[in-house]
């Protein structure tokens, strides 16, 4: 009985990334053909979109990592009144995401001249308070004892957080970094709000064009959805560990 | 070490927390972006309440809020086939975590190919011609669709509950001859009340900022039909003329109030449980 309800939530789960490959593949006599893939990565520029959401996910996900753990580490390391209002300040955020602050976002992006331009849309997407929260969780499992040898043997704070403290919370370093890029490369509503230019399209973006350029030719339309989920689903399963470990302590989906 | 937490702290200062502070004083200003804005007090979220399309919007997105429970229950059922850690099990759980790991966007696409209107594989397939996105029913796609790809998410979170708590407690009632009821009520709940809890505040939280899948499924409609509030405040500030800044950010506002309630609503649940009740 169980291992029937298995397959059949595989199915439902699978199957209709299955339709689309198959419809990908086909022409409509039913012959395998490359011409729909084709379509979708020169015509519906998902070549470049491609590129162009690697690289932004990579930023993203490198920026959330190296800016936000110092402050993640001060964090945890500093019980005063700062850090408190920090922490408010970091929990305002994440109430008022970008969903329902995009206006005043795009108002800064517009200002700091970083409109329809890529670091327009890594930027915001790196400041992610969230992040600082989880990082700060593993920051707070090292070992106390070994923080204060480090003291004794004369190391700085900055030393300390580099030599020990990065180290010992490198798994978490990853997790955020994998959840980080995975984020940035599904997001949708920030690039589309904040780029004009058709090359400078982002998957998400390029693929809901496509949903009007193509909405005749679903064998393209399927052509451009498998393209978009073959990386994020490698990257997943390359990296399962990291992405269990993050969301099984509570990482917030980004 | 103050020094190399303040590129972090400048990136957050400019692109999370100057944006919550200006939300808010814009929701309480007339502006388009093009002239100067006009204090208008609490103007904007009045004429929130009087219109109605935002009141339509509001509850499509209570529609959406309205998946979490079954949302919730759906995920655990899934955690609770693939709990053993068998090779099969731990192959299944990678598969049905696949939806959760796929762009909202890319989710929406192939489950618009399922699903349009003429050519669409599910009419198909059925020998139907159903307007799953173009008629009454539009609504229902979006909600299913947002519900099968939060499925993996919370069974994750539930799995990862599951695997703290010993599997002791639920052996030993089984053994005692305990039916599914019993084995649920006194040994499975307990392990992962919280977790539910807290899946169904994130789950509420995420449905109210649903948008990409409306944007790619309905475009909002028919009529509006599945237009969010999201959606909503999106083209209230990009495909309106003048643009309605104080309109879209008061929306916001209002999402959030309601995200915190749903997040203090599961925090109070859970501790009153835990106060109340004997520990497994």
């Amino acid at each position: 009985m169980s291992s029937f309800l298995r397959m059949i939530a595989a199915l439902l789960l699978l199957g209709p990334f299955a339709v689309a490959a198959w419809l990908a593949v086909t022409a409509p006599d039913g012959a395998i053909t490359s011409v729909n893939i084709q379509k979708a990565l020169q015509q519906g520029g998902l070549l470049r979109a491609l590129a162009t959401s690697a690289a932004v996910a990579a930023a993203v996900a490198l920026l959330q990592v190296t800016a936000l753990a110092p402050v993640a580490w001060w964090l945890a390391r500093s019980p005063g009144r700062m850090a408190a209002g920090l922490r408010i300040a970091l929990w305002a955020a994440i109430l008022l995401p970008m969903e329902a602050a995009f206006v005043p976002l795009f108002e800064i992006t517009a200002k700091l001249g970083l409109y329809n331009s890529l670091f327009g849309v890594v930027l915001p997407q790196a400041a992610a308070a969230f992040q600082v929260f989880f990082l700060e969780s593993a920051f707070r499992a090292v070992p106390r004892s070994l923080l204060e040898a480090a003291h004794l043997d004369g190391l700085g704070e900055a030393e300390i957080f580099r030599q020990i403290a990065v180290p010992l919370a490198r798994p978490a370093l990853a997790s955020a970094a994998v959840l980080g890029f995975l984020g940035a490369y599904g997001s949708f509503l920030w690039p589309l709000v904040v780029l004009r230019d058709a090359d400078l399209h982002t998957v998400p973006v390029a693929l809901a064009q496509l949903t009007g350029q193509f909405s005749a030719d679903l064998r393209a339309l399927a052509a451009g959805a498998l393209l978009a989920v073959i990386p994020s689903t490698i990257l997943y399963l390359l990296a399962q560990s990291s992405v269990r470990a993050g969301i099984g302590q509570g990482a917030v989906k980004g | 070490m103050a020094a190399l937490a303040l590129p972090g702290l400048a990136l957050l200062g400019a692109f999370a927390f100057a944006p919550a502070v200006r939300v808010l004083w814009l929701s309480f200003h007339e502006a388009s972006g093009l002239s100067s804005a006009q204090f208008v007090g609490l103007e904007s979220y009045l004429s929130l309440a009087r219109s109605p399309s935002v009141q339509r919007a509001a509850l499509c997105s209570l529609a959406c809020v309205a998946v979490t429970p079954a949302l919730v229950a759906l995920s655990l059922g899934l955690a609770l086939l693939v709990e053993r850690a068998t090779l099969t099990n731990r192959m299944l759980r990678a598969a049905y975590f696949i939806p959760a790991v796929t762009s909202t966007i890319a989710v929406g696409v192939v489950w618009r190919i399922l699903l349009e209107d003429d050519a669409g594989w599910v009419n198909r397939a059925l020998g139907t011609s159903i307007p799953w996105l173009t008629g009454s029913f539009a609504l229902g796609s979006v909600l299913l669709v947002v519900l099968w790809r939060g499925l993996g998410y919370y069974m994750l979170l539930y799995l990862a509950a599951l695997a703290r708590a010993p599997v002791s407690l639920r052996e030993a009632a089984a053994l005692d001859g305990a039916g599914p009821i019993t084995t649920f009520r006194a040994a499975i709940w307990p392990t992962v009340r919280s977790t539910a809890y807290l899946a169904a505040a994130l789950s509420a939280s995420a449905a109210l900022k649903v948008f990409d899948e409306v944007m790619v499924l309905t475009g909002g409609g028919p009529l509006g039909r599945t237009t969010t509030l999201v959606f909503l405040a999106y083209e209230s500030a990009f495909a309106t003329f003048p643009p309605r800044l104080g309109t879209a950010s008061a929306i916001g506002v209002i999402l959030s109030l309601l995200a915190a309630l749903a997040l203090g609503a599961a925090r109070w649940a859970s501790a009153r449980r835990a106060a109340g009740g004997k520990a497994p």
